[in-house]
């Protein structure tokens, strides 16, 4: 802080922690306290004040049908009413269409008096149509009462639109048994795709390390930037045209005559879990590899060398010399990797085709966009954020490292 | 633990870059000995050395040991094992587990890895540091808990690869002879790599001296310096005066050589003839001062002056000019007599002191 000071004086300063404090503030503060909040404000869709709510609709709707009619008649015999005016012929139309839109909306509402007052209005007897003109009112009026009545209760137990909101729990234990299996699935996915990278990036990475010559060194890695260079829906993209029934890898088994592509035979390979786990493993490769090179071209390669003279075998090297020392490094890459797949949306919807088992990020999806639940869609993020940071406590305690070693 | 004797024939080394590391070398080291590669930085001993462990394959020649061709077996088949310049020790494994990593790779049961770790740990008097890290231990524990490891896979044959370099100089002397006590006691053949000819004329039974990928001489420490064989072999291992001149005389094994400091005579090791050019070495401690001033006399006198006098207790180094040549005189302190030295002197030494030799490539820095 001090040394800021002193090479950029007092109001850079400022400045640069002004601008760190502001970017924190509304990147990372505001964004996860407002889903936090939301994830533990519970929106009652079911509960007391909801039916209240609902109740106050229905009473407001049947109000205005018993206004629809009641103005109806009135037009229709000038003797109805205070101020009588001239039948329309035109008014039983003109009411009727305006007030039908409203029925369907809510088609359990009962209509009382609508049925024989839409038959034939104009038909009635003047004497008839006072009664009945009357009866409306004081239906109306009734209605009036207890509309009054449900409104002042609503507004003792909630202010807001009807609708209670409340912080609690109720959107994570709300979770339903199948979403619940989903999102442990995904947390093993996840973990499968982990191990699966994993076990394909070490021996790169070891590869990478161990490279005698710059030249093999700069060609390994230029072979595991390239793929990175285009946007990663391409690369699905692209192994969906790979896995496709008429794709490379099954014209690859028909060429080689394991398959008659011609006679309909060729695996459905997208669609599967294994095609979304191939996917995301090349997608995430680069995460897993980087850290675990570093940390084992940190190795002096004496120790592999007195580890083999000892007459230790390829296992025993790995697992007793390598590893261990390569831990940072794996942690860092398993932790990513972990991240990146628990999280990700675009390999299991675009390889998954919506035909294998759902991962849980597209149903955070599909509560945020399509059940328009933004609370519990906040809540299971939430869940999915907590899963991922007990992951990177496990995976610490398991490796046996602290974040000072991951920072190196 | 019984050594093995291990056998070079035409083993060279070209590097892929097209460096010849080791010339073809013809060597014999007897099973049970302790024998010294002794050279400079970069002359190719730890070529050599991973040649033997199987690191690096020859590219022409063989190597067997106890008798068995070694073409095509890997470290980690051969009866050897290497103790390494930087000694590799394994920093996240306890000192116990670093000596029975080889049991343990052999698939020996963890109790008796355990016996077998403690037992070694006692030869090198490390008893009671099983459980310590080698971060945690001094640069002379950690040397010897890469014997004790090395010792752990029994091998009939010990590489030891610079072991001391990074000791200090006390350090040094005691591992010296701990060493030494360790191959008695285990009678495994040792092959030990190092740049400093004390380290190798104190502990070995036999020393090669090795200088740009060619071993100059195999001899006992005592022929080497009593009798070396070339001038390399003669300026890397001891001090030498050197003075160089023609031979004008050769009878009875002695030649006599012109120098400009007057004529030398001395054995003529090489067999040179008359009208070749030579080198006359002697070494400081072979010098004496005949008298104090007056003309040289005879052959092997020659006059100079003093330099400079250091005072070492048991000797006086005198570092004394001749012309444009420094001498290297080593006297015995003998009190007194030695307060009182002239200017001038008239330095002498015996013909049997000098050897007169062919020219060739000589020591220029040593360690
Ligand atoms: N992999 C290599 N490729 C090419 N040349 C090499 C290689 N390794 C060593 N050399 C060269 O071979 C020569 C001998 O190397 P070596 O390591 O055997 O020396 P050394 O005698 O052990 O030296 P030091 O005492 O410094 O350890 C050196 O000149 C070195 O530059
Ligand atoms: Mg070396």
């Amino acid at each position: 802080m001090e040394t800021l000071v002193r090479t950029y004086g007092r109001g850079l300063t400022a400045l640069f922690i002004g601008l760190v404090g502001f970017w924190i503030l509304l990147m990372i503060i505001v964004p996860q306290i407002r889903m936090i909040e939301r994830a533990f404000t519970y929106e009652d869709r079911a509960g007391e004040t909801a039916t209240l709510a609902l109740a106050i609709d229905r009473a407001y709707t049947e109000k205005f049908q018993l206004e629809q009619e009641l103005s109806g008649l009135e037009r229709a015999g000038p003797a109805v009413g205070q101020m009588p005016s001239a039948p329309s012929p035109f008014a039983p139309s003109m009411t009727m269409p305006s007030a039908t839109p409203v029925a369907p909306a809510i088609p359990s509402l009962p209509t009382p008096g609508m049925v024989p007052s839409a038959s034939a209005p104009s038909a009635l007897s003047d004497e008839d149509r006072t009664a009945r003109a009357e009866e409306l009112r004081d239906q109306i009026a009734t209605l009036d009462k207890e509309i009054a009545e449900l409104e002042a209760k609503e507004d003792t137990s909630s202010g807001e639109a009807g609708m209670k909101e409340r912080i609690s729990l109720e959107n994570f234990t709300s979770m339903s048994g199948l979403h619940l299996k989903i999102f442990a699935m995904t947390l093993l996915y996840a973990l499968t795709v982990t191990i699966c990278t994993f076990l394909i990036s070490y021996p790169v990475a070891y590869a990478a390390a161990m490279a005698e010559t710059r030249g093999k060194l700069t060609l390994i890695l230029i072979g595991l930037v390239i793929p990175y260079a285009s946007n990663e829906l391409l690369r699905i993209f692209s192994w969906v045209m790979i896995l496709e029934k008429n794709g490379v890898l099954n014209s690859l088994l028909d060429s080689l005559g394991l398959i008659d592509l011609a006679a309909g035979e060729g695996f459905r390979f997208v669609a599967s879990n294994g095609a979304v786990f191939s996917v995301m493993v090349y997608a995430y490769m680069l995460f897993m590899v980087f850290p675990m090179y570093n940390t084992i071209d940190t190795l002096d390669k004496a120790q592999i060398e007195a580890a083999r003279d000892l007459g230790g075998s390829i296992w025993k090297i790995h697992t007793r010399i390598v590893i261990p020392h390569a831990k940072p490094g794996i942690a860092v890459g398993s932790i990513i990797t972990f991240m990146l797949s628990a999280g990700t949306i675009a390999a299991p919807e675009i390889v998954g085709r919506g035909l294998h088992p759902d991962w849980f990020s597209q149903l955070i999806y599909r509560r945020f966009f399509e059940a328009d639940s933004w609370n519990q869609g906040s809540a299971y993020s939430l869940a999915l954020l907590a899963a991922c940071i007990l992951f990177i406590l496990i995976n610490m305690a398991i490796f046996k490292v602290s974040v000072r070693d991951i920072a190196k | 633990m019984i050594g093995k004797d291990v056998e070079l024939s035409g083993v060279s080394m070209i590097y892929p870059n097209g460096f010849t590391a080791v010339q073809p070398t013809d060597l014999t080291i007897r099973a049970g000995e302790f024998f010294s590669i002794l050279g400079p930085s970069g002359c190719g001993k730890t070529t050599i050395l991973r040649m033997i462990s199987g690191f690096l394959n020859p590219s022409s020649g063989a190597i067997a040991i106890g008798g068995e061709p070694m073409i095509g077996i890997g470290p980690n088949h051969r009866p050897t094992a290497l103790i390494f310049q930087s000694l590799a020790l394994f920093p996240l494994m306890s000192v116990c587990e670093n000596v029975a990593f080889g049991l343990e790779a052999r698939g020996v049961a963890k109790a008796e890895r355990r016996r077998k770790a403690e037992e070694l740990l006692g030869l090198v008097a490390l008893s009671g540091q099983e459980d310590k890290k080698p971060g945690e231990l001094s640069g002379g524990q950690r040397q010897r808990v890469a014997v004790a490891r090395a010792l752990a896979v029994e091998p009939a044959v010990l590489l030891l690869d610079e072991p001391l370099s990074a000791l200090d100089l006390k350090l040094r002397q005691h591992m010296r002879a701990e060493l030494k006590a360790i191959q008695r006691k285990t009678q495994v053949t040792f092959i030990y790599i190092t740049h400093d000819q004390g380290e190798a004329l104190a502990m070995s039974d036999r020393v090669a001296v090795m200088n740009e990928g060619r071993i100059d001489q195999v001899a006992t420490a005592d022929a080497l310096y009593n009798n070396p064989e070339t001038p390399f072999a003669a300026t890397f291992v001891g001090e030498q005066n050197v003075f160089s001149g023609k031979v004008v005389r050769s009878e009875n094994g002695e030649a006599q050589v012109e120098t400009p400091h007057g004529p030398m005579v001395g054995i003529n090791l090489h067999r040179l003839n008359v009208g070749d050019e030579a080198l006359v070495m002697v070494r400081p401690e072979r010098i004496g001062i005949v008298d104090r001033g007056g003309a040289p006399a005879a052959s092997n006198q020659l006059q100079a002056q003093l330099d400079r006098r250091d005072l070492e207790g048991a000797l006086i180094n005198l570092y004394l000019r001749s012309g444009s040549q420094g001498i290297h005189v080593n006297l015995h302190n003998r009190g007194e007599e030695m307060l009182a030295l002239a200017d001038t002197m008239t330095l002498a030494f015996r013909h049997q002191d000098a050897v007169v030799m062919r020219p060739g490539s000589m020591a220029r820095d040593k360690a």
